[in-house]
């Protein structure tokens, strides 16, 4: 296994106790829409980049 | 990975009803969501830069950013089926159909789903493996 692999495994453990752990411990899990942002941020980076790309090639 | 997929469903499993089970799991996939698009816009942003730098027209600019805009927009796909599954499981609750409830969850997996085979060649997808496992606990469809 790659060092690059370990971290990956090494993060997703950690994610993964952190969600749960939240999860489990909260009465009443926290709702999709107090969790996601208004707009995913990916939207917000692709109009950027759009912007971009109309600025140089019209 | 298929460890922690198992350690995950067993954790999720033993929180209780099916309504509870179901928003911690919706949580934990909202999660892992919000996670994966950080990482995605981070990057897009970077090959985004890249590619305007490299490309002679619109077209060969675009053309190289067609991985990053599917990625994008599944996940504008997969935030609204998570909206989705959110509402379904509200309306089961307040005493609504399970069956639909059940239906938005296969439906947000598919969605998932579809996210990570956008990213493959892309990204790492710890984060969505983790939340696809969370929801299969509610994955049966019998609503037409």
């Amino acid at each position: 296994m790659k060092a690059d692999d370990v971290m990956g495994v090494v993060n997703d453990l950690l994610t993964l106790a952190k969600l749960v752990v939240e999860a489990v411990q909260s009465g009443d899990a926290k709702k999709v829409e107090d969790v996601l942002p208004k707009t995913a941020r990916t939207t917000l980076a692709k109009a950027a980049a759009d912007a971009r790309a109309k600025h140089k090639f019209g | 990975m298929r460890w922690l997929w198992a350690i995950l469903f067993w954790l999720l499993a033993s929180c209780g009803g099916s309504v509870s089970t179901g928003r911690k799991a919706l949580y934990v996939a909202a999660e892992a969501l919000v996670a994966t698009d950080s990482a995605i816009a981070e990057k897009y942003t970077d090959a985004a830069a890249k590619a305007l730098e490299e490309s002679a027209s619109a077209d060969a600019y675009h053309q190289r950013m067609l991985p990053w805009d599917n990625a994008e927009q599944s996940v504008r796909l997969s935030r609204a089926a998570l909206f989705a599954a959110q509402s379904a499981l509200d309306t089961f609750e307040d005493g609504g159909s399970q069956a639909r409830w059940q239906c938005t969850v296969h439906d947000l997996i598919l969605a998932f789903k579809e996210l990570q085979l956008s990213l493959e060649d892309i990204l790492p997808l710890h984060d969505i493996s983790t939340a696809l496992t969370a929801l299969e606990a509610f994955a049966t469809c019998e609503e037409p």
